[in-house]
């Protein structure tokens, strides 16, 4: 029984990686997580790393449409898997910000930003899948990003500025 | 993390055929924080080699409504569940349970089986490996919960899951559940206790005076303050036992018609009868003396032992329907061969009432005894004239009884001449317990330890006295035997009337010959014959075993059965109380009169006391997981690899395990049957952070009202065990009552009452009343 896999296939922000799963430097090991890939391997490091437990939020990417912790997801279980992190959300073109990206920097939605991408994944998640968002919903998908520097009230007023510019 | 090989399942068998691959040391990712989060912390006891995830398993992912069932495939992700309109309309509980666990994005990784399954997340378990090494928790090795003494607000109000092995029923050679009858004490069941005891020891009275107590230096407290004092606990229950003789010592059930003979009627003897006769066989003591009781009437000395205590011993086993024949040597007056021809098996226990010789010149002077001999001539109610000087030879129990025995009996000087030392913790520390050696100086008797014997003085065939050699060195490293003299040191004399030898004892001689008939399948040897001396409960635990190894040789179908530990979690107590100090008749009295028994006996107030002391030791972390709760309250069945299980037989947990989930063991699919429409559910969580802490107490209700009336209830609590608790006479309580503040308060009572909160989390008996009473009020 050899079930064991020798690559995996991801598409991350719109391009598609194969990687070989092994022990060699440039390959992926199996202890690898998602976060330290992107940030290590392909140098995305606008996810960020913090609590690397699974409690603040800070790591979060959508993965296949929803808004997932990527310190807690190991890499090798990522095949075939369509991912997104901050840097994707920029128009590839043009490299025009995304909406809630302008209205966190309009409503100055952070202080020192460490929380930031893990915030606008979270909020990009919620308004894919959700059209018309409470404010009590916007609070619930943004309950597991934590902020240090308490700029909950400013995230919530981007996130409903960015729903207001969308309609 | 460590590295580890990583699998993709594709299907539930090739996962399962994995697993059993790994044959334990391969975990499954179902999604969720726990593994990769303990991995990272490196905090498991042992890390696994593999890693199975099954989240790549397809079709495994559903929610379906079919008739009135809601079925839930185990890899549904838990956002899934806490969205999903059936499950909100007719399961609301479960949305709400769902809903409740972590933070969103946790719930879009976490599946249904995975949250199930999950381990404890007690924080001296999952203290990361990073801080400092890891804690070795009771989970992971070692034997004591940090929690019991450390900081515990977030453990369990209701007790410890079980160990697998006690440490204090590991250390009695008979294995005795000590800890499941002190927890009956501790709640008042005496009768509950009394049985328990005796289903592992049937002699308790007895050992409750005369054993080394095996148990108490293994005791957890130990390391705290002092040992529970198990021995005097027993002794109290034991005497209960023997007041109430004619209600615990029954007939058994049913008869197997076998027929077992059982040769010496000392505690080997008397125990394998026990057990026989429990088994339902027809069971014959033969004993060569007069009286029934062995080594506990005729060595053990009445001072620890009463002789009324062995009598009413002897009176419960024939209550049993243990026939006793005194006066009845083996060979001699029958033969084994006869034996057999009457009995369907046999058991020999008959001991070693044969003295050791020393072999010195001068032995055999008048006024030469061996100890063993003089305590059965005491103990049989003759008078020895043995003088007021004595001179016992030896260090072990025997030596001291006979000493002990030589002063209540008059003697005036008394000396024990051993050649161990006197050094309690010395590889050659006399064989004689603690206490015995301080009682013994206590009464006046006079230890010469370190000498040998080189001569036994005599003057016309009398004792005179002995002329001892300095002795070195007793035992070797390994314990072997091997005595070394100083023969050019210093020898001086002691001179004494009388001389006891108590240098050891063996079967003996002319019966040497039943050991060769061993080979005979009907026929078995156990207790001191077979090991040499030993004690009493060792002599309990041979024939208990052997009491065993006789029924399989009958192998009747009719099966006493052997007592089952209980899977449900134990009472864990801490208090800060003293042990019981033990209280012994004033030395002037008790020296008097052989008879007076040295140590009294304790009242049921205070051993109920001391029972508390008891920690009852096993791993305080609650059960994390919030759809436990929830699909125990809807009564869910939950399918697995091997079986269909109820929900609330899946969560059993012992300090090792939380579920009896086997390691090649998957869960499936789970199955709810959809409550009535009109019931009112309910789960209700208190955390301290909300998006990422784990229960501190939660509730699951389902209620059917009609008209203010209770017409059925189902409630569960979770965050304060190691289980869900499934409140099970709630129905009886609530059903056909009108649901008022008053009845909700009244049951929350009635519940925490057997709440044993920490030293740090009574606060969550606070919490966990509300959330019951809010269940049960329906209130927001």
């Amino acid at each position: 029984m050899n079930n064991k896999q020798k690559t995996i296939n991801l598409k991350i922000n719109g391009e598609f990686y194969e990687f070989e799963i092994g022990e060699k430097d440039w390959q992926i090991r199996p202890h690898h997580t998602l976060s330290h890939t992107l940030r290590e391997i392909l140098n995305l490091t606008g996810t960020k790393i913090s609590c690397d437990d699974g409690a603040c939020g800070a790591c979060t990417v959508i993965m296949d449409g929803k808004a997932v912790l990527s310190c807690l997801i190991l890499t090798v279980e990522c095949d075939g898997k369509e991912i997104t992190t901050i840097e994707g959300l920029k128009d590839p073109k043009t490299g025009e910000l995304d909406l809630l990206q302008k209205k966190f920097i309009e409503h100055n939605a952070f202080q020192c930003g460490f929380c930031t991408p893990g915030m606008i994944m979270s909020s990009k998640a919620l308004l894919e899948k959700t059209q018309h968002p409470t404010e009590e919903e916007i609070k619930e998908a943004l309950s597991g990003n934590f902020c240090r520097c308490i700029s909950y009230y400013q995230v919530i007023k981007a996130v409903k500025a960015a729903l207001n510019e969308r309609r | 993390m460590k590295p580890f090989e990583h699998y993709n399942a594709k299907t539930v068998k090739e996962a399962v055929n994995l697993l059993s691959r790994y044959k334990g040391n391969a975990k499954v990712n179902a999604g969720g924080t726990d593994l990769i989060s303990a991995m990272k912390n490196r905090c498991l006891k042992e890390y696994p080699k593999a890693i199975v995830n099954i989240k790549t398993i397809p079709n495994l992912n559903y929610i379906k409504t079919k008739g009135k069932t809601i079925r839930i495939g185990a890899l549904t992700k838990l956002s899934d569940i806490a969205e999903s309109p059936e499950i909100k309309k007719y399961c609301r509980l479960l949305s709400d349970a769902a809903r409740s666990v972590a933070s969103p994005n946790v719930r879009n990784m976490a599946t249904i089986a995975g949250n199930l399954a999950q381990d404890v997340r007690c924080w001296y378990y999952r203290y990361p490996h990073q801080v400092g090494g890891t804690i070795k928790c009771l989970r992971k090795g070692g034997e004591l919960c940090n929690a019991l003494l450390g900081e515990n607000r977030y453990h369990s109000i209701f007790g410890a899951a079980p160990l697998e092995n006690y440490p204090c029923s590991e250390g009695c050679p008979a294995h005795i559940d000590i800890n499941i009858y002190i927890n009956e004490i501790k709640k008042g069941n005496i009768d509950d206790a009394a049985r328990t005891l005796l289903k592992s020891n049937p002699l308790p009275a007895i050992t409750g005076r005369v054993c080394p107590v095996f148990c108490e230096p293994k005791c957890n407290r130990g390391a705290y303050d002092e040992p529970v004092a198990i021995q005097c606990i027993e002794r109290t229950i034991g005497d209960l036992i023997l007041e109430r003789y004619e209600e615990f010592y029954q007939q058994p059930v049913a008869e197997t018609g076998k027929n077992v003979a059982v040769f010496g009627s000392g505690p080997a003897g008397l125990s394998a009868a026990f057990f026989l006769r429990r088994y339902g066989h027809k069971v014959t003591i033969f004993e060569k003396f007069s009286e029934p009781g062995g080594m506990l009437l005729y060595s053990i000395p009445p001072y620890r032992l009463p002789k009324d205590i062995v009598k009413r011993q002897i009176k419960a086993l024939e209550h049993m329907g243990i026939l006793f024949k005194t006066g009845v040597e083996i060979e001699k007056d029958i033969t084994i061969q006869e034996l057999k021809k009457k009995f369907d098996a046999i058991f020999i226990a008959i001991g070693t009432w044969e003295s050791i010789k020393l072999g010195v010149p001068g032995e055999d002077a008048q006024g030469v005894y061996y100890a063993l001999d003089y305590l059965k001539r005491i103990n049989n109610g003759e008078d020895v004239g043995i003088g007021e000087k004595v001179v016992v030879i030896g260090g072990g129990s025997v030596a001291i009884d006979a000493a002990r025995t030589a002063i209540r009996k008059g003697a005036k000087d008394v000396h024990i001449v051993c050649l161990e030392s006197w050094d309690f913790d010395s590889k050659d520390r006399m064989l004689a317990l603690d206490d015995e050696i301080i009682d013994a100086e206590e009464e006046g008797i006079i230890i010469h330890p370190n000498l040998g014997i080189k001569e036994i003085l005599k003057a016309e065939g009398r004792v005179k006295g002995i002329q001892t050699v300095r002795c070195l060195s007793v035992r070797e490293a390994d314990g072997t035997f091997n005595p070394i003299f100083d023969e050019s040191g210093p020898s001086f004399v002691i001179e004494a009337e009388s001389i006891l030898i108590a240098i050891g004892q063996r079967t003996e001689n002319f019966l040497y010959s039943i050991f060769k008939i061993t080979d005979d399948p009907s026929v078995f040897i156990g207790g001191d014959m077979e090991t040499g001396p030993s004690t009493v409960i060792q002599a309990i635990a041979s024939g208990k075993e052997k009491a065993g190894a006789i029924n399989r040789f009958l192998n009747t179908t009719e099966f006493y059965k052997e007592n089952q530990r209980i899977q449900y979690f134990v009472a864990s107590n801490f208090n800060q109380l003293p042990r019981i100090k033990i209280q012994k008749v004033p030395l002037k009295e008790r020296v008097s009169d052989i008879n007076i028994e040295e140590i009294l006996s304790v009242g049921f107030d205070d051993i109920q006391t001391e029972s508390k002391r008891c920690f009852n030791c096993g791993c305080l972390a609650t059960q994390p997981s919030d759809i436990a709760v929830a699909l125990i309250a809807l009564d869910a069945v939950i399918v697995t690899t091997k079986r269909r299980i109820k929900a609330k037989d899946l969560f059993k947990a012992t300090a090792t395990r939380l579920t009896n989930l086997e390691y090649d063991e998957l869960i499936k699919d789970i199955i709810i049957p959809i409550p009535p429409i009109e019931s009112i559910q309910r789960y209700e969580k208190f955390t301290l952070r909300k998006p990422i802490d784990f229960a501190i107490a939660s509730v699951a209700g389902i209620l059917k009202i009609e008209n203010g009336i209770c017409k059925d209830v189902k409630i569960v609590l979770g965050g304060v065990a190691p289980e869900p608790i499934c409140i099970d006479g709630i129905k009886r309580d609530l059903a056909g009552k009108k649901i008022d503040h008053e009845i909700a308060e009244e049951i929350s009572q009635k519940i925490f009452k057997s709440a044993y909160p920490l030293s740090q989390n009574a606060y969550k008996v606070q919490i966990a009343k509300t959330l019951l009473k809010r269940a049960i009020m329906n209130n927001p």
